[in-house]
């Protein structure tokens, strides 16, 4: 298989010229074609923002669903039919500020699927405002005097949520970004990929240069992703080294190992014509 | 046999066995063959305030609740202080002997009242060697007034408890003897006896029962909930049957998650639902139109209660229409469906799953606290009337036939759906306004095809659904009585008792509110006087009908104090309207109300 094997022949995408979702759009066509993912089985699901239009760029199945929740909808999907593979996109605001609750919720039950922040620390779609991921003092339309909250570290939180797979990458490195993503659909749980991402209209700060510049590459002689204790110190390092790779992977049963009903076969593929419940009308005599 | 009526209230504090007490009341009389109607009304907390349950007991159909007492089961003093107004002249109250003498000097005694001493805490400490076990002793005590078959309670308590062990059963089983002889022993002729029949045994369960068991089978697969009084049984009976039935059921950490999460199962092809209750379904709202919007089939069951915010968390109120109507931004088609009882919640619920599929579309199941946590006898619940039809599920062979477009214009409104998984069937669908291949598009011609698609479902829906509303009584009375949702049984025997008063009514049960039931406007007209009949203050229902066809219902009887209707309420309301020098009042907690005579 090819990258091309996952495009779309009836548009294009209306990102900005240069925004960094180019990047994210061809790293993941990349990672699907190379691991043989059969295009019917991919299910991808996005809330509100710039990222959030990335399925509708793809040959695959795709639900674009509200501002925030892309999360719940993928595990009820993923709950359904197992056998899919599902992998979210969602931006800083979607997953880090109105979604913020079903991120934590969705690390702690390790549903096995791959969640892609697009994270260019602003709101691209409507206009500049600051976003949860704004360093502190960014100015912004919504933010004129500074940003005056600390900003989020989802590394951290994702840590503390019981992430079995947190890691990062950065739109401007294909290669980088494509492995990463690939580590994280095989990986069985939640995988966690936070994308540095730059928004060309809107942030002049967080720019390609800037992350070529900060980011160093995590690999097996410097760290030991199987160490939470050295994964919580990778964690906290922002500024000027902020490391991108795999931060933690841990083996968990899976919120779908835990359930008994998904052991036989998927819960789409069950007859539901004449289910008996006589037992059941029985029991309240 | 002449028709045999007991009512007995269980009164005491949260945490005294209220509900054990009334579970078992419930199942003597239904394994015996006998009709009965069990109602909580709790405070909202955990231990300690005034809790009560009422049973009524009947040979023949009991269609609801009933505010005469003949037994008052008072497990404390309060119970008679709050109670004893409600008790039948020929009734008696079954009091704690213990904790109690003297009663003739207290202030509440009334000489009007046959109060029987019962030592309910010293039986419950010597026979059954736990106090909480006074409830036992007064269930004991109040089937030997009623003369009922003891050797037929005692099987019953057995099974009842036998999953706890031998010495728990004895303890109930021994302590409930001992209140029954205790008041056999002196000989109190009774009027309210119940005799066992050889009857089957009949089925007995709450609205939110049977809402789970339509569920169950109409093959839900995903269940998705946050607890919320009075819709948290349906999460814990689904949890209950997870494993059995193949159903994923989730307590999710929000209703904007739930609502969500079952909207993800829809779209990847199971059949998946969400319940809550007002102040939930507000969370949910957004992604109602989600729903709307990507033509995804889920079902909710919206169990009411007063609002607004917290308002009366465990009381029971019909407030929620028309925020049920319009909840969530812009226009889009769903299905409002609306049993009036534990029957057609079993099988409305069927429909709604059906509908959902259908019609890709939200449906809501409306219920309120006393219709969805009330007990009731069934005589009998057909499975085979829950038949499953999928819409325009496409198979495999039928999507490759020709180029697949999941929102491509059909007459009917509804366009043949795929599932992932499906080779050739692949789409992307926005919540954005979309082309008919899920594609996000602003366009004017498409936006005003998609938009005349979707609603046009609503009338496809119109047309097939055959009924939406039941008519009871006789078809010539002049005197037109319309309502919704758990109001109906107090509705039904209102009618019975002006039956016999010589008033002539009909009852117009709304069942499906949306799609709107247009011919509805001929029986309006042609009926004299036409009475609303709600549980909220605004009669939300004679709103919507006005609004839809243009009919100006001219009286309200309303009441929004979160306690239920009371036939009695009802029948002297309605006779206060047809002659108010004969019936010069309404009951105290009835609002009643002449909107002709108002400025609208």
């Amino acid at each position: 298989m090819t990258p091309k094997d996952f495009d779309i022949t009836t548009s294009v995408p209306d990102w900005c010229p240069g925004c960094g979702d180019f990047g994210i759009w061809n790293a993941m066509k990349m990672a699907f074609a190379e691991m043989e993912l059969k295009p019917e089985n991919i299910v991808l699901i996005a809330g509100i923002g710039c990222s959030g239009k990335l399925p509708h760029w793809m040959n695959t199945y795709g639900f674009h669903g509200v501002h925030g929740r892309a999360l719940p909808v993928a595990l009820g999907a993923k709950v359904a039919n197992h056998k899919l593979n599902v992998v979210i996109n969602g931006g800083d605001g979607d997953g880090y500020g109105i979604g913020m609750g079903h991120f934590i919720h969705a690390m702690r039950a390790n549903i096995d699927v791959t969640y892609i922040v697009h994270n260019n620390q602003i709101y691209g779609l409507t206009k500049g405002q600051a976003s949860p991921t704004s360093s502190f003092g960014d100015k912004t339309v919504s933010t004129p005097f500074g940003v005056i909250d600390t900003p989020i570290n989802p590394m951290t939180i994702a840590l503390a949520s019981g992430c079995t797979f947190v890691s990062r990458s950065m739109a401007g490195d294909l290669v980088h970004l494509k492995e990463i993503l690939m580590e994280a659909i095989k990986h069985r749980g939640f995988s966690l990929v936070d994308v540095l991402q730059p928004c060309v209209t809107y942030n002049k700060v967080n720019t390609y240069a800037w992350g070529k510049e900060v980011t160093y590459k995590l690999n097996s002689k410097n760290h030991d992703p199987s160490n939470l204790d050295k994964a919580w110190q990778k964690a906290h390092e922002w500024g000027e080294k902020v490391p991108i790779g795999i931060l933690y992977q841990e083996k968990r049963s899976t919120y779908e190992d835990n359930l008994p009903q998904l052991a036989e076969k998927p819960l789409v593929e069950h007859e539901i014509r004449n289910i008996d419940i006589t037992k059941l009308i029985e029991r309240l005599k | 046999m002449n028709k045999q009526e007991l009512s007995i209230l269980v009164g005491g504090e949260a945490g005294a066995g209220l509900d054990t007490t009334g579970q078992i009341l419930l199942l003597c009389s239904s394994r015996g063959g006998l009709y009965a109607f069990g109602n909580t009304e709790i405070p909202s907390l955990i231990r300690g305030g005034h809790n009560s349950f009422s049973v009524r007991i009947s040979s023949e159909k009991v269609l609801g609740h009933m505010q005469q007492v003949h037994i008052l089961l008072a497990l404390n003093e309060e119970t008679i202080v709050l109670h004893q107004e409600d008790v039948s002249e020929d009734g008696a109250i079954i009091y704690d002997g213990d904790i109690l003498q003297n009663i003739e000097k207290k202030s509440w005694f009334r000489k009007d009242r046959q109060y029987i001493a019962v030592p309910l805490t010293s039986f419950a400490k010597t026979i059954a060697q736990d106090p909480i076990a006074k409830n036992m002793v007064a269930i004991g005590a109040a089937f030997a007034l009623a003369d009922y078959d003891i050797n037929f309670v005692e099987s019953v308590i057995d099974k009842h408890f036998k999953r706890k062990g031998e010495i728990i059963v004895k303890r109930n089983h021994d302590a409930v003897l001992a209140g029954y002889g205790h008041v056999k022993a002196q000989n109190i002729d009774f009027a309210y006896t119940l005799k066992k029949t050889n009857d089957p045994a009949k089925i007995l369960l709450s609205g939110n029962d049977a809402i789970c068991l339509g569920a169950i089978r109409a093959g839900v697969k995903f269940v998705g909930e946050y607890p919320m009084t009075p819709s948290s049984s349906i999460l814990h009976y689904m949890a209950s049957e997870a494993h059995e039935y193949n159903i994923a059921v989730r307590q999710t950490e929000d209703e904007l998650a739930a609502v969500n999460t079952i909207i993800g199962a829809g779209f990847a092809g199971v059949r998946a639902m969400a319940a809550t209750s007002g102040g939930g379904f507000s969370l949910m709202t957004e992604a109602l139109g989600l729903s709307g919007m990507t033509e995804t089939p889920i079902v909710i069951a919206l169990c009411q209660r007063p609002g607004p915010s917290t308002g009366l968390p465990t009381r029971s109120e019909q407030g929620d229409l028309e925020f049920a109507i319009h909840a969530s931004q812009g226009e889009f088609p769903r299905l409002i469906l609306a049993p009036g009882d534990s029957e057609e919640c079993f099988y409305m619920t069927g429909d709604a799953f059906n509908y959902a599929e259908e019609y890709q579309t939200p449906v809501i199941i409306m219920s309120d606290k006393y219709l969805s946590e009330s007990k009731q006898t069934v005589d009998e619940l057909d499975q085979q009337d829950i038949t499953i039809e999928r819409g325009k599920l496409l198979s495999d062979e039928e999507i490759a036939r020709s180029p697949f477009r999941r929102f491509a214009w059909s007459d009917d409104g509804i366009s043949g759906r795929s599932i992932p998984g499906q080779p050739k069937g692949m789409f992307v669908v926005a919540s954005d306004e979309h082309d008919p291949t899920g594609n996000i598009c602003e366009d004017s011609d498409n936006r005003k095809m998609q938009m005349e698609k979707r609603m046009q479902k609503l009338t496809t829906a119109s047309k097939a659904i055959k009924e939406k509303y039941r008519v009871y009584g006789s078809e010539r009375a002049n005197i037109l009585l319309v309502s919704w949702g758990g109001t109906k049984g107090m509705i039904l025997e209102a009618q019975e008792m002006l039956k016999s008063q010589g008033i002539s009514t009909k009852f117009l049960q709304m069942t499906v509110i949306l799609p709107f039931p247009h011919d509805i406007l001929k029986l309006l007209e042609k009926t004299a006087t036409v009475i609303a009949i709600e549980q909220n203050y605004s009669a939300q229902l004679a709103r919507v009908i006005r609004r839809e066809t243009g009919f100006l219902i001219p009286h309200e009887i309303v009441k929004y104090t979160g306690r239920p209707f009371f036939a009695k309420e009802l029948t002297e309301t309605i006779q206060h309207i047809l002659d108010p020098e004969k019936q010069p009042n309404v009951p105290k907690y009835i609002t009643y109300r002449e909107r002709n005579k108002m400025k609208m």
